[in-house]
């Protein structure tokens, strides 16, 4: 943790204007951030989502060890519930186990080896752009987006998409994109620091040091005006081009009409720093976000900035992205030593060396286990950032549900979840995923019980049913409501377990063949 | 596949609305202000390649992309303010502010809209000068700015918006000369029109084929046809994102981004020498018995003095083992694997099929695994690939990859001459084989990639392949059955042609479907 370096918020500097009609007021002198640290009884904080995605799975073969434990699966637990026994591969979470929830075997809907990431969000089936391996689009609004259209509207950003190294395989553009707005419609997540502290912090220290009075900044007040001149104007020339054009090209006028609706809610009102303690400026970074040693600090920064945009109230949907997979010398910053017969650093390039149609049995080199490890690093870390961050009266934890999750199951041989087996496993098994959940514990106002592992029966669950979960969980809806996001049709329940409530959706591990 | 007619109509099948590509914009950019694009645009999300070109269709504009143009749109338009003399045709102080901004509006936003604004555009445009001209502080010139910031925030700026004018028959409207200018510039330059082409346009003269030939006879010999051609070349040979393409440094140190730079800027530059100043020919780009080399490649191929310094010039080179761009190490080292580093028989061999002979190569089936063969002990690559996927489902598809694939063996992952692997000699026979939709006129054995080459030099077939591989670079989208027509008319031409790269470009160029609108809504 870094908190260190976070500087008190200075007076005047957040602008405070209603969008449209109303005249801007500025420098509030409101927040708590500007009082004395004081615990105070908080009202209850706002529900929040915060997505980790890593990529390429972990160094395991379930696929072929199937039910047995002592195969080389170095992530899926023993026992199912809280006795569940640690693995190599969850030491990280040691430390968090309780606060933490194990999802196994729960079929990846529309996974595809390559096309995961295209679907840990989207409950849409992906869309192949054509463009080769590693190409698929989200088919669909992603659950981050929907989520966001109920709880972000009041936050200067809707929603935040972050990264680190989130460079696409291949340079394809899509694989590193989870959160969409609509079919093929995918956000790249800002993955420079630098560009991430500009959005979100720069803001606030406009003007510091002033009187705190209660003038209006004119400057910023001007360029509110000369944006909302230059929005209004570009809303113009797409209703005149919309009545010129075919329905098909006014969809995606439309659709540019939308996204830039969605900015000029977040410049036109500079505000939302309703948050009280904690808001603090965190000081810039300068870290070369390209630069291959500095994977980690890069990652831990951006983690910094995540959550203090948490607290400040910024955003309520935020996702990250830790692109080092498909990035080559991402993980140059682990122990040379670690590295000697796989000098090229690419992860994904690892995974296809073990695990698949060729040799199942073939173990991934010990260098994949490192970076798995410090996959699972940067999940947990998360866990631990939000948990050790106080919000209100308790912590970020208490109020944020957090999705950990990769693409594949298993890298090895890109097993399970996103599956080279495309729907079932060489046994006809369904395919595997691997998810954690943490935050919103019911015992914190929340909803959920964690500590558990969660097996899942064979094929009966997929990860639509978690996302559907996460979405009630965050907006409080349910229902047909609940689901508007979602493919026309798609009925199936909020995957059961995650409340504690008794299901006959899961099953024990490790159970007879 | 050769394309056919069928006595069909010559059109260009429906195609959605189209923005420009990122490298559009920069150029675009650039050339209606004169000024480098700013760093915001480095921060745009990338454009996905589809089908292998980065300007696809199909691409929905996203918060975080229209945030980008907002923010080079600023940062462009702050940057205008000092040089709006040379901009303004007219004295604010005496011809007065506001006929001087709507001066501005007719004269700046006809370039950036590459029409003349309307009524109902200039006054939307009318509208934010005042706006901008009222605010507290404001004078002329940041009114002017404001102005310049919602042009290049403009739909009319930011897509190549196509209405067509006149009434449709038979799902055909005629477009309006502006929107002719503008696909001519997008297809031959990758930018907007320059205004010898924005006067054609105005004066009603790019009506007809013969004047749109006579056009972009103009173009292709203009020093801007160098930007669109080397934007198709670096795709079609896949070296664009060469810069970001790294090896094992262990065994590949000479490999390095100064390097791989410079290899895809070979690439570029040899299509280029062919096709603006050799003999144009399709066959001539891949049996060329030369490359363009700087002394940074000249080093690289371990020909030391061949070429000095950063400039490049022609180099002759082995003919029995180079030819034209299949032997360059920047197509080589993109279709290799980097973990670890080895040549990539199986990515070469369907690339060619692919890219080279327009195949689609179907995905590997259920049940197929999609790693890499771990080479035995003194087994070469070559035989621990054919142990692999000799056999069961791999084999069917694999017997059309690996042979053609294998022709490329001297070429080590980082593009370069190799003698041996695995402490054996190199066999780089291979054969050309398929069966039905996969049989080709260039169909039968070789040895080594000039051989390949050759024979793809002279197969219809694969000259076909490069006329559709330009297609789907200029429309956005791979040809659809409403294009066959079109098609077949440009590979007539280009064939009785011998193949010549600048008469196929002119036929897709000056086709009647090139003046044209389909209207309705493609499924």
């Amino acid at each position: 943790m870094n908190f260190l370096r976070w500087k008190p918020l200075s007076r005047r500097t957040i602008l405070r204007g209603a969008f449209r009609g109303a005249a801007l007021s500025v420098g509030l002198p409101i927040l708590e951030a500007m009082q004395p640290r004081r615990a105070s009884a908080q009202a209850a904080r706002p529900r929040r989502f915060l997505g980790v995605f890593v990529p390429v799975g972990f160094s395991s073969t379930r696929a072929d060890t199937e039910h047995t434990w002592n195969g080389p699966d170095k992530w899926t637990p023993q026992n199912t519930g809280k006795n569940w026994v640690m693995t190599p591969l969850l030491k990280p979470f040691e430390d968090v186990r309780d606060d933490i929830s194990i999802l196994t075997n729960l079929n990846f809907h529309a996974g595809g080896a390559h096309e995961g990431h295209a679907s840990v969000l989207c409950a849409h089936d992906f869309i192949q752009t054509g463009g080769g391996m590693h190409a698929a689009a989200g088919g669909g609004r992603s659950v981050d987006q929907a989520m966001a259209d109920q709880i972000g509207t009041g936050t200067k950003f809707k929603s935040l998409e972050v990264g680190a190294m989130a460079i696409g395989a291949y340079n394809q553009g899509y694989s590193m994109m989870i959160s969409y707005t609509g079919a093929r419609a995918g956000i790249r997540p800002q993955d420079n620091p630098m560009m991430v502290y500009s959005r979100l912090f720069a803001d606030l220290s406009n003007g510091a040091g002033g009187s705190g009075g209660t003038q209006p900044d004119p400057a910023a007040q001007r360029l509110l005006a000369e944006r909302r001149s230059v929005i209004d104007s570009v809303a113009a020339n797409l209703a005149l081009y919309k009545k010129r054009l075919g329905t098909r090209d006014g969809l995606r006028l439309d659709e540019h009409l939308s996204q830039i609706r969605a900015i000029e809610r977040r410049v036109m009102s500079i505000s939302g720093m309703t948050s009280g303690p904690g808001c603090r400026q965190p000081a810039q970074s300068s870290l070369g976000y390209r630069d291959e040693t500095l994977t980690d600090k890069i990652v831990d920064v951006q983690r910094d900035f995540i959550m203090m945009a948490l607290v400040c109230d910024l955003s309520r949907v935020i996702t990250f992205v830790f692109g080092g997979s498909h990035y080559t010398g991402a993980y140059r910053h682990l122990p040379a030593p670690t590295w000697s017969t796989w000098s090229s650093y690419e992860r994904h390039g690892m995974t296809h060396s073990c695990g698949g149609g060729a040799d199942p049995r073939k173990e991934c080199p010990v260098a994949m286990f490192e970076t798995d490890m410090y996959n699972n690093k940067v999940m947990a870390d998360f866990v631990r950032a939000l948990k050790q961050t106080a919000d209100g009266a308790g912590s970020l934890l208490d109020s944020t549900v957090m999705l950990g999750m990769t693409e594949v199951a298993s890298g090895g041989g890109h097993n399970g979840g996103g599956s080279i087996w495309r729907g079932t496993t060489r046994t006809g098994r369904p395919t595997d995923s691997a998810w954690l959940i943490a935050g919103l514990p019911a015992a914190k106002g929340g909803v959920f019980q964690h500590g558990s592992h969660l097996r899942y029966k064979d094929g009966q669950t997929d990860q639509r049913q978690l996302q559907l979960a996460l979405y009630e969980a965050v907006t409080g809806q349910s229902g047909a409501a609940a689901r508007a996001w979602m493919p026309a049709g798609y009925s199936a329940a909020p995957l059961p377990g995650l409340r504690g409530d008794a299901t006959t959706a899961l099953m024990d591990f490790p159970n007879p063949v | 596949m050769i394309p056919t007619c069928g006595g069909g109509p010559v059109r260009l099948a429906n195609t959605p609305l189209r923005r420009l590509a990122h490298a559009e914009y920069e150029n675009t950019v650039r050339d209606l202000l004169g000024e480098s694009p700013p760093a915001a645009v480095q921060r745009f999300p990338a454009d996905p390649r589809v089908a292998g070109y980065d300007n696809s269709v199909n691409i929905a504009p996203t918060e975080s992309l229209l945030e980008g143009y907002m923010e080079s749109a600023e940062t462009l338009a702050a940057s205008i303010v000092a040089k709006l003399p040379n901009l303004l045709a007219c004295n604010p102080q005496t011809a007065g502010e506001e006929a001087c901004a709507g001066q501005f509006i007719r004269d700046f936003g006809r370039r950036a809209y590459r029409h003349p604004p309307d009524t109902e555009e200039t006054a939307i445009l009318m509208n934010v000068y005042r706006t901008g001209r009222g605010l507290t502080g404001a004078d002329f010139s940041s009114a002017i700015r404001l102005v310049v910031t919602a042009i290049l925030q403009a739909p009319q700026f930011l897509y190549r918006i196509e209405v067509g004018t006149g009434a449709a028959a038979n799902g055909l409207k005629s477009l309006s000369d502006f929107e002719v200018a503008s696909r001519l510039s997008y297809a031959l330059w990758s930018t907007m029109p320059d205004e010898e082409l924005f006067a054609a346009a105005a004066a009603g003269g790019l009506r007809t084929s013969q004047q749109v030939a006579a056009q972009a006879m103009r173009m292709l010999a203009h020093t801007k046809a160098s930007q669109g051609l080397a934007r198709f070349s670096s795709q079609w040979m896949p070296v664009a994102d060469l810069a970001t393409t790294a090896k094992d440094g262990q065994r590949f140190p000479a490999w390095n981004p100064t390097v791989a730079a410079a290899l895809k800027q070979e690439m570029v530059a040899l299509v280029e020498d062919v096709v603006r100043n050799g003999d144009r020919k399709f066959a001539t780009l891949l049996t060329a018995p030369y490359s363009m080399l700087n002394g940074t490649l000249a080093d690289y191929y371990g020909m030391p003095g061949a070429a000095t310094g950063g400039s490049f010039r022609k180099v002759a080179l082995d003919p029995a083992r180079h030819a034209g761009v299949f032997t360059r190490a920047g197509f080589l080292g993109s279709q290799s694997m980097s973990d670890p580093d080895r040549p990539h028989a199986v990515r070469r061999g369907v690339f060619v099929r692919t890219h080279l002979l327009c195949q689609h190569m179907p995905p590997p089936p259920p049940e197929v695994a999609a790693d890499f063969p771990e080479p035995q002990p003194n087994e070469t690559l070559r035989q621990s690939l054919d142990r692999v996927t000799s056999a069961g489902a791999c084999a069917g598809c694999h017997k059309m990859i690996n042979p053609v694939g294998f022709g490329f063996e001297h070429f080590d992952a980082d593009g370069r001459w190799r003698d041996q692997d695995a402490g054996k000699p190199i066999d780089a026979s291979g054969e050309l084989a398929g069966q039905d939709i996969f049989a080709t006129d260039a169909d039968g054995p070789y040895n080594g990639a000039a051989e390949l080459a050759a024979k793809l030099a002279g197969s219809e077939t694969a000259a076909a392949c490069f006329a559709r591989q330009y297609f789907t670079f200029t429309q956005g989208r791979p040809p659809e059955s409403g294009d066959g027509c079109l098609l077949a008319g440009v590979h007539e031409r280009a064939k009785a042609a011998d193949y010549d790269v600048r008469e196929m470009m002119l036929a897709l160029a000056s086709s009647p479907a090139f003046l044209q609108l389909a209207t309705g809504d493609a499924p």
